[in-house]
């Protein structure tokens, strides 16, 4: 439905589109799910890996009552298949395809409620949980020149996987038996990277080194995002969903590591061997602003419910969105690679109400292909003498998957 | 009974297996002119980093031709010094390598000799050259070289037998103020338009000029805003230590820059783009140190625009850059120290872009030059 789906929720999908789709919910729905997207993108026409993003997804909407007024509780994952997160630290320079290479690679858990309080008006809100992690690695030890087998390294590696959250709401009503409007608010999330690093190590007792580094950074940032959308059902059988979604890029954080680091590696006595040049203290990273821009994103989705019978519906489904891509030509020293993106999308649900002894609830099952193009783009640099030059981005992500929904 | 038991086995199999590698950073774009890392040993048959050493002929001053598009195929001319019954001089030799690695008569290569290709005969030559420079051009090898009356031509059919000019091709001339000394480090390339360009060093500076014909040649302004004919590049003025940031190194070339070596390509973007590497020179208590940097420009006129980084700096007198590139990346080779540091000698060195990339193992040495 080309993630037109502020208005137009009835199921565990809520969790994530607009959690005051939850009171809606008239069963207890449990929903297993997986997906795979696939990254084609190249640069000057030749694939550079990006890995694709894929996992499993877990949901469930539990509908009740409190004091008459009808609630309900929501949860939702996306495990990974691959790992729970990755880090990347990389020199701003290096030329990395900014909102595809990295981000999408964490564990989600989302919990909600939402309420009812009027028969036309839903209202949710909830957090989202996303993995963070922080690390130290510690060296220690003795380098010995003139008996190499005397020196010795130890080094211990400490790394935690963490979690940040942050904030969703929702709200829906309903225009009539044939509209709803809704709004959702998605909060902002900035995953830190924070690594230290000590070398603390004797030189063959001619002098001692010492090598403390502290590195922060944002390895992920996903802006606030506010969507307001529409679903309206034009017959009995089709359904239209109009959706806009604005997205903060403008408060990005560049996923640079700002370095601290402390040097020290005295003269031995009696001053420095000839030819032997004792290092230098790093240079300070000076982080460039990367000037993203807010966005606005249309989607629209389109529904028709082809087959509608007692125990069987068989849902056809469309959608289409237009990203335009919020980061700024990178013509300078940085090399942030994005591009604007069309998706089309296309879909099938069936549903089945069996009316069996041991089941008499209801089965869906959802499927979506969904291709994205992205416009190719010739990046023109300014410096003629900078070492990665002009390049030609492009590129396709091709993303599928599949959900059952067991409703009792 | 049995299928669980292969339900279990395969659950348990499937939890245990890793994640792959993560990715992202496979054939990502570049200028083409590194920055550069050194050679390995487990790239090389000899010593690393050198490609072409000898401590008897001193290689250096390398120009490499490319003989593949797809392979890194290369015919190598340098200098070397010749020894004969107590005196001695600078001739050029020729080399070949299939994997731009291996060349023929290098250290190692017992029994081979890389044939000699040029020596002074000419008056003018006074017994010297030097910086030679091959270019292809319409089957034949063009070998553009350096001597104290200015920059001479010889060309050849086959690359071992060279015919000089009778005259040197580009002398000094002397109503250019920056030209203190006679142009030499030649570097020559076959524009778009089908003109030559020379790029040559004189007075510390890299001057440009043009010809039709690769033979006359005339002397190109970098900046018509001044009446004067002005050098491509020039010398950059130092930063006192107090006024670095901290860790920031000074500018590599504040008091001479040399041996241009220029290699064109046009860009994705529809764009020429000049690229040239030179040899930049400070002066650091006392202490010449060089090393290799870049400066390009778009277009066929202007002045050439340096990054402030060199490409390759290893601290060991490297000079007179060359390289090339083919579809698995590109390789520079300069001159620099070799052997032991209290009696060095000059030597070939290689070094290899992208840096983050390994080379496959080195092939045997080429056995023919």
């Amino acid at each position: 439905m080309g993630s037109a789906s502020t208005a137009d929720s009835a199921d565990p999908s809520a969790n994530y589109y607009n959690p005051a789709a939850l009171a809606s919910v008239r069963t207890i729905q449990l929903s297993l799910g997986y997906f795979r997207a696939d990254h084609h993108l190249a640069i000057n026409g030749q694939d550079n890996h990006v890995d694709p993003v894929k996992g499993v997804n877990i949901a469930m909407a539990v509908p009740g009552r409190v004091l008459g007024v009808p609630v309900a509780f929501g949860l939702a994952l996306h495990l990974p298949d691959d790992r729970v997160s990755r880090v990347r630290a990389l020199r701003q320079e290096q030329v990395r395809w900014e909102l595809y290479d990295n981000r999408n690679q964490r564990l989600y858990l989302a919990a909600n409620v939402a309420i009812r309080p009027v028969k036309w008006l839903e209202v949710g809100g909830g957090v989202s949980f996303m993995s963070s992690t922080t690390g130290r690695l510690d060296i220690t030890g003795q380098a010995n020149i003139f008996s190499t087998k005397d020196s010795w390294m130890r080094h211990e590696v400490d790394a935690d996987l963490t979690s940040i959250r942050y904030p969703q709401l929702g709200i829906r009503a309903h225009l009539g038996k044939r509209a709803r409007v809704g709004l959702t608010y998605r909060g902002e999330f900035q995953l830190g990277l924070d690594l230290k690093a000590r070398l603390n190590g004797n030189i063959s007792s001619l002098t001692t080194a010492l090598y403390d580094l502290s590195t922060s950074s944002v390895n992920a940032f996903l802006p606030r995002q506010i969507a307001l959308g529409g679903s309206f059902d034009v017959t009995d059988r089709f359904r239209a969903n109009v959706d806009l979604t604005w997205f903060n890029w403008s408060a990005y954080i560049p996923p640079v590591a700002k370095l601290d680091v402390v040097l020290d590696v005295p003269p031995p006595f009696g001053g420095w061997p000839a030819g032997i040049t004792p290092p230098a203290q790093p240079a300070t990273t000076i982080v460039l602003p990367i000037n993203m821009s807010d966005r606005l994103v249309p989607h629209l989705g389109l529904e028709w419910h082809a087959i509608q019978e007692k125990r069987v519906d068989l849902f056809v489904r469309g959608g289409y969105e237009f990203a335009q891509s919020p980061i700024p030509d990178q013509t300078r020293t940085t090399n942030y690679v994005d591009l604007d993106r069309h998706t089309g999308s296309v879909g099938l649900g069936v549903a089945w109400r069996p009316r069996t002894s041991f089941y008499r609830g209801e089965l869906k099952l959802d499927a979506h292909f969904q291709w994205s193009e992205l416009v190719a783009h010739t990046v023109k640099k300014d410096d003629p003498a900078d070492f990665v030059g002009d390049f030609r981005a492009s590129g396709r992500i091709i993303n599928f998957g599949t959900t059952l929904t067991v409703g009792f | 009974m049995d299928k669980s038991r292969y339900l279990i086995a395969s659950l348990l199999l499937s939890c245990s297996t890793l994640g792959s590698e993560g990715e992202g950073d496979r054939n990502l774009p570049t200028a083409g002119v590194g920055p550069f890392r050194k050679l390995d040993g487990d790239e090389l048959i000899g010593v690393p980093p050198f490609v072409f050493a000898d401590s008897f002929a001193n290689y250096r001053e390398p120009s490499v031709l490319s003989l593949s598009e797809k392979d890194p195929e290369v015919a190598l001319y340098a200098v070397a010094l010749q020894r004969i019954a107590g005196s001695q001089r600078d001739v050029f030799v020729r080399s070949h390598a299939s994997d731009g690695r291996s060349f023929y008569g290098s250290a190692g290569d017992s029994g081979h000799t890389p044939p000699i290709v040029l020596e002074p005969t000419l008056p003018w030559e006074a017994g010297q050259i030097a910086s030679p420079s091959v270019l292809g051009y319409k089957g034949e090898v063009w070998l553009y070289y350096a001597t104290p009356a200015g920059i001479a031509l010889a060309t050849s059919s086959d690359g071992f037998t060279f015919k000089k000019r009778d005259n040197p091709i580009f002398v000094r001339d002397t109503s250019v103020a920056w030209e203190a000394d006679a142009p030499h480090a030649p570097s020559v390339a076959l524009f778009p338009d089908g003109k030559f360009h020379l790029f040559y060093g004189s007075g510390g500076a890299i001057g440009e000029a043009i010809s039709a014909d690769g033979v006359t040649f005339e002397r190109l302004d970098s900046d018509q805003a001044t009446s004067a004919i002005d050098p491509v590049l020039t010398p950059v003025s130092d930063i006192p230590a107090s006024q670095l940031p901290t860790g920031e190194k000074p500018p590599f070339d504040v008091i001479r820059v040399d041996h241009p070596c220029v290699v064109l390509r046009t860009t994705v973007a529809d764009r020429l783009h000049v690229r040239v590497l030179y040899t930049g020179y400070r002066n650091t208590d006392g202490v010449i140190l060089s090393a290799i940097g870049f400066a390009a420009r778009y277009g066929d006129r202007g002045k050439l625009v340096r990054n402030t980084a060199p490409v390759f700096s290893v601290g060991k007198h490297e000079e007179a850059p060359t390289f090339f590139s083919w579809q698995g990346g590109a390789f520079l080779y300069v001159h620099h120290d070799a052997g032991q540091s209290n009696a060095p000698y000059p030597a070939v060195a290689g070094a290899f872009a992208p840096a983050n990339e390994k080379l496959p193992k080195p092939l045997t040495f080429s056995t023919s030059p």
